[in-house]
């Protein structure tokens, strides 16, 4: 059914359908709304699972963790200092190898003390062990927290599934919410042994040698490896019985580009009106969105992009003394190519400043124009 | 069969598994601090001069079990329905839990075991049966006392008793309104049961009257204790005394008990501020009497007594003295008396002085005199027992033992606190005494080695019952070892009064009325039971290092392999049955002997 609905409450509505048994949370801007409606629909007896109100970000993901060991299907959603917090329990979960959902709705990380969109806060839970993916927009947002369950219960390690504050958390849009029969139908009841069987008990976590913790990281390695054919399964499982679905890349006007701007989250949709006006203007433009943190797309990023000369790369973030990370990223995917396109770097949007259309033109104009790329990125702000 | 998609076979090869555990690691090793746990004593249990273990009755009762409770009260007292009533309560006053709103009500709860518990007295008999044979004369509080106690430790015990019905004080001079005879009689039954021969209706005393003389006894029993009591009522030394209509209070009490119908006429005056002058004046009241007024200089009564005698009517003079009895048609008709006011002479000696020209006349149709009494002790002196120049027995403190070899002696008779918990008191330590003389041990050594907190209470039960030995009844836990912080307050259950003012006065029903089993309950549930574990399982559930075992009824064992001496168990458990003692070298454990 489409209902109007902003994208915390998309995200709700999927955490009821996936029929979550356990959600510890604590609330946090811009992510509270998830919190509360979820409450709401505890209230109404609309949820299957139950609310555990925690004391700290740090101990939601402890009690979900805990729960999850035990045996059932687990959620929580933060943002910036509470995903923060959280970071030693999410290398916890990862190493646990609990196929824990969590969203978190990106919001820049202190000091300075701000609110708005800003990908540092779940970029650099980077190495945890967490799957991630970033969304567009409402209905990708409640999408992939189906598919997300889907993915880490086979694969038995955790994922974020990541959108944007405010542009994605509290925008309303329309968004198609599939009926239950469906989502059952895509997504069967938690199916995990609890870990904890007084009949024959056992210690989880135990203190190890080098050579065995070296085994159990190569093992998890490995299996996040594993998760590339099983993402793309659950996709066209999705597709097929929800009727939609998403790459772990979406290229747009890719072949033949003389130049494809790469982006993540919301910013995409502006850079799709972006790319479709310079193509008005008769310039090879194409648009490669990359959804899939990690595991990286690689492969998919150099099929894209092999034959492609300049690439832009529009980053919501910062890692200084470096630069964007998804371009890191990007650069470091594609160096293995003979043909290796030139990687351009922006940094637009920090903080949730706004990035409009004609900003987004101007920087391929920029690039276009370069003989090579800088050593540093170019900040594109309105202000200067 | 697992019917999980992911089974736990599965998951092994992930992450890891033991099956094994971490006990190698001794992590105790890591401090010095370690907690101990030994079950202390409560301050009411200091305060109580029978030395009843009050905490762990109560301790037994909050978890339903008040056979046990009452159980725990009998291996100190054998009369724990007489004194759930008319005890002095000293034990309240000690009590922690006024500190935080309101002390417990303990006698009410001693009542409520002694009027519901079962008691089952062949659960008590000695474990050895021994020779010496033991009199007792006298079968008040302090004899029966004595008798109960020796009875326990395995000693063919024979009361005497001059009386038709033993009891004492207890039967002859509380009356009925306050102790219901039935209540008595069933606690006597009990002591009967453990064992003890009570012989009623024989006087002590001189041969040639046709009485059983102490020699006698001397030659039959081995040890013999002297609880004789004081029932020789002592004389005001005014002019009149001997007129008809003027009664001594302790005859006017024993005669109201065997039945006698006394007639006091309208007016009636009491001359005493004590126990025994409230009794008469309430007990006056009851017999007829419309006005009854008391003159004393001063009033040792208990405070609750004098309101109950106020509320039931009797007049209270201003501090006075009697002067005269003034006598008409050869029968009392008023008393002269005079105001006095309390000062202090010479050497700190209070006296009580005479208001010049503040003479006043009570009419009275009949006066009581209850001023105090002496016991009768003649034939005890003319035995060659020692009598002090007072009257009373003489013994030597903190042994029980007279003049004579063999004879002990407690209860009012010897001088000890008139109250009836003392006098019980003083029993017990008569049939330590006893008990020690014919052992041989030293009486003042085994009284240190089971005396509770500073004394001079001590505990039968810790000299019977070795299994009650882990208990350091030396150490008593004072409010601010106590963790409240999950106590709500809950004011006082207190004990109804089962009849108005005026309804008494038509009877000799018991006034006050006993705990019901829901307020019983309520009150149990204040009780913070100071150094008693209850098994709450606090220490237990909130140890991080899983190093407080749980022993189920021997209750827990602290594991100092593994405990890092965090002290979360001493400083959470709300008794401070726990507390954290350092064994690091040179500390005070160490030095002793102690240390791991």
């Amino acid at each position: 059914m489409r209902q109007l609905l902003a994208g915390n409450y998309a995200v709700a509505e999927a955490v009821r359908l996936a029929k979550v048994q356990l959600v510890a949370a604590y609330p946090i801007t811009p992510q509270t709304p998830i919190y509360e409606k979820l409450s709401d629909m505890e209230n109404e007896g609309k949820l299957t699972g139950i609310m555990m109100r925690m004391e700290s970000e740090h101990s939601a993901m402890a009690a979900c963790i805990a729960a999850s060991l035990a045996g059932v299907r687990t959620f929580t959603a933060t943002a910036s200092q509470g995903l923060a917090l959280m970071h030693e329990m999410l290398h916890f979960a990862s190493g646990n190898r609990v196929p824990i959902v969590m969203c978190n709705v990106n919001r820049v990380v202190s000091a300075p003390w701000a609110f708005g969109s800003d990908q540092s806060d779940s970029l650099s839970q980077r190495d945890t062990g967490w799957m991630q993916f970033y969304c567009e927009d409402a209905q990708e947002a409640l999408d992939t927290v189906l598919q997300a369950y889907s993915i880490a219960e086979q694969a038995l390690l955790p994922v974020m599934v990541v959108i944007d504050g405010f542009f994605t958390s509290h925008f309303i849009e329309p968004v198609d919410v599939p009926d239950q029969a469906s989502v059952d139908a895509f997504l069967p009841p938690f199916s995990v042994a609890t870990r904890f069987n007084i009949e024959d008990p056992a210690y989880v976590n135990n203190v190890v040698n080098p050579e065995q913790y070296m085994g159990y990281r190569q093992r998890s390695f490995e299996d996040m490896e594993k998760t590339r054919p099983i993402i793309r399964e659950v996709n066209q499982r999705y597709q097929r019985i929800i009727g939609r679905g998403y790459g772990v890349v979406e290229p747009l006007n890719c072949d033949g580009a003389e130049i494809v701007l790469v982006t993540s989250g919301a910013m995409t949709s502006t850079a799709r009106v972006a790319i479709e006006s310079l193509r008005e203007k008769g310039l090879a433009v194409g648009l490669l969105k990359l959804k899939a943190f990690r595991p990286f797309p690689t492969e998919e990023v150099q099929e894209v992009l092999k034959n492609v000369p300049k690439v832009a790369v529009l980053d919501r973030n910062i890692s200084l003394g470096k630069e964007g990370i998804w371009c890191q990223e990007l650069k470091a995917a594609l160096y293995p190519l003979t043909y290796r396109p030139e990687v351009h770097g922006f940094i637009a949007g920090i903080c949730g400043a706004d990035v409009s259309p004609d900003m987004i033109e101007g920087m391929v104009f920029q690039a276009l124009n370069r003989a090579k790329p800088e050593r540093v990125p170019t900040w594109v702000r309105r202000d200067g | 069969m697992d019917q999980h998609r992911i089974t736990i076979k599965d998951i092994e090869p992930l992450v890891p598994f033991s099956r094994g555990s971490t006990e190698i690691f001794l992590t105790g090793q890591w401090s010095p601090r370690k907690p101990l746990y030994v079950e202390k004593t409560s301050p009411c249990r200091q305060g109580c001069p029978i030395g009843n273990d009050i905490a762990r009755a109560f301790a037994y009762a909050a978890r339903g079990d008040y056979d046990e409770a009452l159980r725990i009260y009998r291996q100190e007292n054998p009369l724990p329905g007489v004194c759930g009533r008319v005890c002095y309560q000293p034990c309240e006053g000690e009590c922690n839990r006024k500190d935080f709103d309101e002390a417990i009500n303990i006698r009410g709860f001693e009542r409520f075991l002694a009027d519901h518990g079962t008691v089952d007295t062949r659960r008590e008999l000695p474990l050895r049966l021994r020779e010496e044979r033991i009199a007792v004369i006298g079968s008040g509080p302090a004899g029966l006392s004595a008798a109960y106690h020796l009875a326990r430790l395995g000693y063919p015990v024979t009361i005497f008793e001059a009386l038709p019905e033993p009891g004492g004080m207890l039967m002859y001079g509380i009356p009925e309104y306050r102790l219901p005879k039935a209540v008595l009689r069933r606690e006597i039954g009990y002591i009967k049961q453990s064992g003890v021969h009570i012989r009623t209706g024989v006087r002590v005393g001189a041969e040639e009257q046709g009485q059983l003389s102490l020699a006698r006894i001397r030659r039959d029993f081995q040890a013999v204790f002297i609880g004789v009591g004081a029932h020789r009522a002592m004389r005001v030394g005014v002019e009149g005394e001997e007129l008809p209509g003027l009664l001594e209070g302790i005859g006017f009490l024993r005669g109201t008990a065997l039945g006698e119908k006394r007639e006091t006429g309208r007016r009636v005056a009491v001359v005493g501020g004590g126990n025994t002058a409230m009794d008469c004046a309430r007990t006056a009241r009851r017999m007829g009497a419309e006005e009854v007024r008391i003159i004393c200089p001063e009033m040792p009564a208990l405070a609750e007594e004098v309101a109950a005698a106020r509320r039931e009517g009797v007049k209270i003079e201003p501090p006075s003295i009697p002067t005269r009895i003034i006598s008409k048609n050869g029968r009392v008709s008023s008393l002269e008396c005079i105001a006095t006011n309390l000062e202090t002479g010479a050497g700190g000696r209070v006296e009580f002085v005479p208001l010049k020209g503040s003479e006043f006349v009570v009419p009275a149709d009949t006066i009581i005199v209850a001023v105090g009494q002496t016991p009768e002790a003649d034939f005890l002196r003319e035995s060659g027992v020692t009598i002090n120049e007072k009257g009373f027995i003489e013994i030597s403190a903190g042994t029980a033992a007279t003049s004579m070899e063999g004879v002990f002696a407690g209860g009012d008779g010897a001088a000890a606190k008139g109250f009836v918990a003392d006098a019980i008191a003083s029993g017990k330590m008569g049939a330590l005494a006893i008990f020690c003389f014919f052992e041989g041990k030293d009486v003042k050594k085994e009284l240190e080695k089971h005396s509770i907190g500073y004394g001079p209470s001590f505990s039968f039960r810790h000299l019977i019952d070795r299994e009650d030995n882990q208990i350091d009844l030396k150490n008593i836990v004072t409010y601010d070892r106590l963790n409240t912080i999950c106590v709500p307050h809950a004011s006082r259950n207190q004990n109804p009064e089962r009849l108005g003012a005026k309804q008494r006065l038509g009877t000799f029903r018991e006034v006050s009325s006993g705990l019901s089993p829901g307020l019983m309950e309520a009150e149990v549930s204040r009780c913070f039971t100071c150094g008693t574990c209850t098994r709450c399982d606090l220490c237990f559930l909130l140890c991080p290092d899983i190093s407080i075992m749980r022993l189920g009824e021997e209750g827990y064992r602290v594991r100092t392999d593994f405990c890092k001496g965090c002290g979360v168990c001493a400083t959470t458990c709300p008794r401070h049955v726990i507390e954290m003692e350092d064994y690091s070298p040179g500390s005070s454990r160490t030095t002793a002997g102690g240390g791991l």
